[in-house]
């Protein structure tokens, strides 16, 4: 089997001009700016998990800090497990992993899976831990996708392409029946990430974006959605009232975020972080919670590793060896850039509350694992790229 | 597809990356950088709660120090907020038996939007000791149910002039437009009408104000900041308790009785009076002290501590209870008819057009004009010779109708000298100057201002008529002002000023309700109000001199007066005072008496000098309901707290 570690030497050889002694050495097989980026994501990411949270389990406070923790190491397991796969192997596994996805997202819907927060989209594990199929989905489909269109490289027409998205929108549909509007936006700008980058022509992408913005109007106006999605999403367009609800999310984020100044009011000591006046706090709008502690000096190394790990993959895009990591990394590319965007764009009030949380940062073992999952991926790509 | 288009691509995803980005650090830099000082101010009001606990609010004193009105804690019940459906189902029906009233009852109170959410629900104020005790002995049959120490109104010698205190309750939104700078609770008490709302922020104190830190379920973190109440100061008024108290009671007695009375006028003869309204004021004509002021039908201010029922309150506001809330000192407006004839004395004097002296001859009617129109005196008696003296004393309409058409001669012929106009209009110039036609400036709320007739108004008013002479001063018009009749309106509170500065020699005087602010529990004086001058009037001794006699005469006890009967045996300070019987259009005759009590003190003593002052509408002749209600106020301002009832007087003379 010819696995990742079998090739790094051969790269590293190569790269320095001189013959390895063939012990595997981390630091010259990884991107150490990528690598980097994300631990330090990860890490202030369990700080505020810490300082958000630890009220709201009064018997104990560090409750959400472990079971993050426990993600964290699974999370960490994953990553090694798929570093050790040369990515180019996924290739042949595309269909086999599209359709074990879409049998999960199936099976969400039915009584195995479990309602909360208003979406039947959990599978309820032993010790109160919980999968959420959609979150894989994105890997899943990432690896999927890039297949199918490095198949067709140069020869997208509009039949295939007809094909690829409705490929795509079977998970899709599956998806908003939980419903989960948020993810279906990020599994949407995915597959136009992947199409842009795969060569698929303008002027298609451009019907591609009308059709989708003309399905999101639909769906939030056929009663698919429920109101308080509705809701979020127009919050930002009429403002609401902000009193409750949506309105009251993101009036109290954006004014948590603003108190935090130029340097913050100081870790635990953020006083509507630590009285829990924005919903959610560990969760979607974590970012807040950094925002008010950390002041503009955090959330701007926040943005800043962000943009490590964005100019990093798409380094490691173009500098791949073949197209297919080139659309691997792109398609993570457009995951994350999507979600940065929008998660942090809803807790400033530029973007509407869709549900999403922020890569490495939020609380959620599935969306750690996901995040981990797709940065494995750039990783394995970046460790293949001169074989 | 070749890898440079791949390339281009991707720098094109790259840039919109870029930009993604930077949307975020400009929206960043704007929220923390920029101005985040506004966010600060928003956030900080999201945790702080600040709860404000009324001061207990101080007392209203009489002139002498006596209680009128004083604060008392009493215990009142509350109900927590954060109640369960459980606990409701428990605590609703236990609640209500306790204290006696219905399931709906108290669950009208929980589900009421008026109060606040942050502070326990009020169910009902002034629960007896046992009840308190019954309550507190069985927290789990009332769960989240508090028995509070609360302060709340209360009245010693019962409801002592409602109008002038005015009463305390609940504020609402046009009362906080009032106190822009004073932070109010959103169930607190607020001085609502009269002395309560004119003394409102000395009355009310500082409420206790506590601040805590919340967390976003309101669950206190810590206290911030804990400021202790101050106890509001107490106000003294210019009101003697006794006086007060004896003029409601007249008032009061004299209407009831009038009730009893039969008309014996010209016009719905023989039905009963129906005495309907009545106004009473007594002031101090040395410095405009209002020493009592009583409005009939009065409401009970002692069932406005603790909000009162809807059902009550809408009785008060029913016409058919003739309006209590109403203040007719100071918003009843009335023809003064005969009282007036010292204004029209004053005119005629100090125009020449009558000198003390000259003689009229009062046949009980007056014919003036062509063709000759006919004005008679009341029951058309003739009172035969007559100088100005004996026209005040028996009230001559004849001899004030002559007055009359003497001003009039000058107003007919103003075009011919300059200064015609000026005597044709002198009732109402003297009724000018003696502030007739504009408030007083008591304070209290919705002061009338009266009405001076004159060409101009009667255009104002009759803008529309066809009748060509409505628009015209015509000697009907002189002559009925002359007698205080016609379009002629004055309020019982200007009355009274005016015969004060009669009284006192030409000084018109705001009227002063209250003396002093005190300290809590009226240990030491704060300030003291000022008396306050509204004017200064030009009144020649000569012209004082000659009209008094006509006025005491009229009062005089066993004397000839219209009011003679009514102060049959009186003994006490010198009375000069004037009845008057004024016709109303579609109603019975208002009763009217002012009196001047003391007039001539000997000088460089303190001596007391009073104006009495009384209206009964629909109440027959001044002699017979008025001066009589009048007489029993006098003998308490003679120092007697509890004078004999009101005895009204069969005349059948104005």
């Amino acid at each position: 089997m010819a696995t990742a570690f079998e090739s790094i030497p051969t790269n590293a050889r190569r790269r320095r001009g001189s013959r390895s002694t063939g012990v595997n050495s981390w630091s010259e097989n990884l991107d150490w700016w990528l690598i980097g980026s994300v631990l330090g994501l990860i890490a202030l990411g369990f700080m505020m998990i810490y300082s958000s949270s630890r009220s709201i389990v009064t018997e104990d406070p560090w409750y959400f800090v472990k079971r993050q923790g426990a993600a964290l190491i699974v999370s960490v397991i994953v990553f090694f497990v798929i570093m050790r796969i040369d990515y180019r192997r996924f290739s042949g596994y595309s269909l086999a992993a599209y359709l074990g996805t879409c049998i999960a997202l199936f099976l969400v819907l039915t009584p195995i899976g479990s309602d909360s927060r208003g979406a039947q989209a959990w599978f309820q594990l032993p010790f109160g831990f919980q999968l959420q199929p959609s979150e894989f989905a994105k890997v899943v489909l990432i690896i999927a996708l890039a297949g199918f269109v490095n198949q067709h490289r140069g020869e997208i027409d509009p039949w295939r392409l007809t094909l690829i998205v409705g490929v795509a929108l079977i998970p899709l549909g599956l998806v908003q029946l939980q419903p989960d509007l948020g993810t279906n936006m990020v599994l949407l700008s995915m597959v136009v990430g992947l199409l842009a980058v795969a060569g698929v022509k303008g002027r298609y992408l451009l019907v591609l974006g009308l059709l989708a913005i003309t399905g999101v109007f639909i769906i939030a106006n056929l009663g698919i959605l429920k109101q308080y999605q509705v809701d979020r999403l127009t919050v930002v367009i009429d403002g609401g009232d902000k009193t409750e609800g949506a309105a009251y999310n993101q009036d109290q984020s954006e004014k948590t975020i603003a108190t935090g100044g130029l340097t913050g009011q100081g870790l635990l000591k953020g006083p509507q972080t630590r009285l829990g006046f924005v919903p959610e706090q560990h969760t979607d709008f974590i970012f807040t919670a950094a925002g008010e502690e950390f002041g503009f000096a955090g959330t701007s190394l926040i943005l800043t590793l962000f943009a490590i790990v964005m100019w990093r993959t798409w380094r490691i895009a173009r500098l791949s060896s073949d197209f297919y990591g080139t659309l691997i990394c792109s398609g993570v590319l457009a995951v994350f850039a999507f979600m940065i965007f929008e998660n942090i764009g809803m807790t400033m009030g530029v973007m509407p509350i869709t549900g999403i949380p922020l890569p490495f940062m939020s609380y959620g073992g599935s969306s750690l694992l996901t995040s981990v999952a797709c940065i494995a991926l750039v990783a394995n790509v970046h460790a293949n790229r001169f074989s | 597809m070749n890898s440079s288009n791949s390339r281009v691509r991707l720098s094109v995803v790259g840039a919109i990356i870029i930009s993604l980005f930077s949307i975020l650090f400009v929206r960043l830099w704007f929220l923390q950088v920029v101005s985040p000082e506004t966010y600060a101010a928003a956030t900080k009001a999201n945790r702080i709660r600040v709860i404000s606990e009324p001061a207990i609010r101080g007392n209203i004193l009489d002139r002498n120090g006596k209680v009128i009105v004083k604060s008392e804690l009493v215990n009142s019940v509350q109900v927590r907020r954060g109640i369960t459906e459980e606990e409701r189902k428990v605590m609703v029906p236990n609640l209500a038996k306790a204290i006696g009233k219905t399931k709906e009852y108290v669950n009208s109170r929980l589900d009421s939007v008026k109060f606040s959410p942050y502070q326990p629900v009020p169910i009902i104020t002034n629960v007896p000791y046992d009840t308190m005790v019954y309550i507190k002995e069985r927290p789990e049959d009332f769960p989240r149910v508090d028995v509070v120490r609360r302060s709340i109104r209360v009245y010693p010698d019962g409801s002592i002039a409602p109008h002038l205190l005015g009463y305390v309750a609940a504020i609402n939104k046009q009362d906080q437009k009032l106190f822009p700078n004073a932070k109010y609770g959103p169930e607190e008490n607020i001085g609502k009408d009269g002395v309560e709302r004119m003394f409102e922020t000395e009355l009310r104190g500082v409420p206790r104000e506590r601040k805590f830190e919340v967390d976003s379920r309101g669950r206190l973190i810590r206290v911030l900041k804990d400021r202790p109440a101050v106890v509001g100061n107490d106000v003294q008024l210019t009101v003697d308790l006794d006086v007060q108290r004896v003029t409601q009671e007249s008032l009061e007695q004299g209407m009831r009785a009038a009730g009893g009375l039969k008309n014996t006028g010209e016009k719905r003869r023989y039905e009963n009076f129906k005495a309907t309204g009545g106004a009473a004021i007594v002031i101090d004509a040395r410095d405009g002290s209002v020493i009592a002021l009583a409005s009939a039908p009065a409401f009970d201010v002692t069932r406005f501590t603790d909000g009162i029922p809807i059902e009550e309150y809408a009785k008060i506001k029913d016409p058919a209870s003739n309006f209590p809330l109403l203040n007719r000192v100071t918003q009843g407006q009335y023809a003064p008819a005969s009282t007036w004839k010292l204004f029209t004395s004053i005119a005629a004097l100090e125009t020449g057009v009558v000198t003390p002296e000259e003689v009229i001859y009062d046949r009980g009617f007056v014919e003036f004009g062509n063709p000759p129109q006919r004005f008679n005196n009341a029951q058309k008696q003739p009172h035969g010779v007559v100088t100005l003296s004996k026209a005040l004393t028996v009230s001559s309409d004849v001899y004030y109708y002559t007055m009359g058409f003497r001003f009039w001669k000058f107003f007919s012929n103003r075009n011919a000298n300059p200064e015609n106009l000026a005597k044709g209009y002198a009732i109402q110039n003297v009724a000018k100057r003696f502030g007739f036609g504009k408030p007083t400036g008591i304070g209290l709320s919705n002061e009338a201002s009266g009405r001076i007739p004159d060409e101009s108004i009667k255009i104002q008013y009759n803008q529309n008529s066809p009748d060509p002479f409505a628009k015209e001063w015509l000697p009907g018009d002189s002559a009925n002002l002359a007698v205080g009749q016609g379009d002629l309106l004055v309020t019982p509170l200007q009355e009274a000023i005016a015969y004060g500065a009669f009284a006192n020699g030409g000084t018109i005087y705001s009227p002063r309700l209250a003396k002093a602010i005190l300290s809590p529990g009226g240990a030491k004086i704060l300030r003291e109000l000022p008396i306050e001058k509204r004017g200064q009037v030009k009144l020649s001794a000569a012209i004082r001199d000659a009209i008094l006699p006509g006025l005491i005469g009229a009062s005089l006890p066993n004397g000839s007066g219209t009011a003679s009967a009514a102060f049959s045996g009186y003994q006490g300070m010198e009375v000069a005072g004037k009845t008057g019987t004024a016709q109303v259009n579609n109603k019975q005759d208002t009763s009217v008496y002012a009196a001047i009590v003391n007039p001539n003190p000997p000088p460089d003593t303190d001596q007391p000098q009073y104006v009495v002052v009384v209206f009964v509408e629909q109440g027959g002749f001044g002699g017979s309901v008025a001066a009589p209600i009048a007489r029993r106020i006098i003998e308490a301002l003679n120092g007697n707290p509890n004078p004999a009832s009101v005895r009204l007087v069969s005349q059948r003379d104005d």
